[in-house]
């Protein structure tokens, strides 16, 4: 998985990009290193990404957990495909605020 | 890629194995001398030193399967060969091969080609194949238990010993295995790891969507697991 991140203020948009699976948590650390008591809102883009597994979902909510320990608020936005199907088969709006 | 045929006319396909080393492998589970060959539909494919480009190029033809070729470990066993006999597609791969590359996908892509699959069967097999596999190498063949990684810190410490498990040749090297059959209405797809089983304990997850198990348990039409030696075995409608 790749990503590109882009700062306006006290938000963020990290847009993620590939296949987000269990081998990509040094990465998930690396991206939420960009964020503090400064820049605590979040919006993940996972529009580019192809394809994500249980373990990806896990780092998603740990993201999440993350950005609201920091008083924050964390969306993400335009799943599609495969993800989208996934964040649907485990009611993922139930926890965290997703927009098409 | 070199090709040798058995008497019995299976073709066997070395990416990375030496023609002689095929040849062996071939009068080994025929008991008969083996000559070159071209490659044919129902191939077995054996594979050594896997990276994304030799197990693409794997993938990249019709075949009957895929045996990744490990040092001390380079005869298919018994049960392989009998399912392969039985007609089904069949991959036997590494745990480090199955852990560093979309092995599912790969998979997937083959039953596209062979099957008339629709897009939204092709994702669920996939997806539910990923999560088995995984499950298989991580739970089964490194045999690391189900620790909460609720933290970045927890879910590091996790993946170095995932890591440090792979590095060692004796986890590294235990097989992972997939045996897919079709019907007319269904595609069974069979994973076998070398752990000691597990429960589907569905009331342990259940608060919990997100986990592998459930994914399975929520895209297969049915599912059944748990003793040693077994396999999860995920029935797909087609």
């Amino acid at each position: 998985m790749d990503y590109d991140i882009q700062t306006a203020g006290n938000m963020a948009t990290v847009t993620l990009k590939g296949r987000f699976t269990f081998a990509d948590n040094k990465l998930i650390r690396e991206v939420l290193g960009h964020f503090n008591s400064t820049v605590n809102n979040c919006t993940m883009d996972i529009g580019q990404l192809e394809f994500i597994d249980s373990a990806g979902l896990g780092m998603l909510i740990l993201a999440n957990d993350t950005i609201a320990e920091l008083g924050g608020k964390y969306v993400l936005s335009h799943p599609n495909g495969q993800v989208k199907k996934m964040l649907e088969l485990t009611r993922f709006s139930d926890i965290i605020t997703v927009e098409e | 890629m070199q090709c040798v045929k058995s008497e019995n006319s299976v073709v066997l396909c070395g990416l990375g194995v030496p023609v002689k080393a095929l040849c062996d492998i071939a009068s080994s589970l025929y008991g008969a001398a083996a000559s070159l060959a071209e490659q044919t539909s129902n191939a077995l494919i054996l594979i050594a030193n896997v990276d994304g480009e030799r197990l693409k190029e794997a993938f990249d033809k019709p075949m009957a399967g895929c045996f990744e070729v490990i040092e001390n470990d380079s005869i298919p066993h018994a049960l392989f060969i009998k399912e392969l006999s039985n007609g089904a597609f069949v991959f036997s791969f590494s745990s480090r091969t199955a852990y560093c590359f979309p092995v599912a996908d790969h998979i997937t892509n083959r039953l596209v080609a062979s099957f008339d699959l629709s897009d939204e069967r092709r994702e669920c097999i996939e997806m539910a194949l990923h999560e088995a596999l995984v499950n298989g190498v991580i739970h089964g063949n490194l045999e690391l238990g189900h620790i909460k990684k609720d933290t970045l810190d927890s879910l590091e410490a996790f993946n170095e010993e995932a890591e440090k498990r792979l590095s060692n040749q004796t986890y590294a090297a235990r097989r992972i295995e997939v045996y897919i059959q079709s019907s007319a209405t269904s595609i069974e797809v069979k994973v076998v790891d070398q752990g000691g089983g597990f429960s589907i304990d569905h009331d342990k997850w259940e608060n919990m969507p997100w986990r592998g198990i459930n994914l399975i348990l929520g895209l297969a039409t049915s599912v059944h697991a748990g003793e040693v030696d077994q396999p999860l075995t995920m029935k797909f409608d087609r």
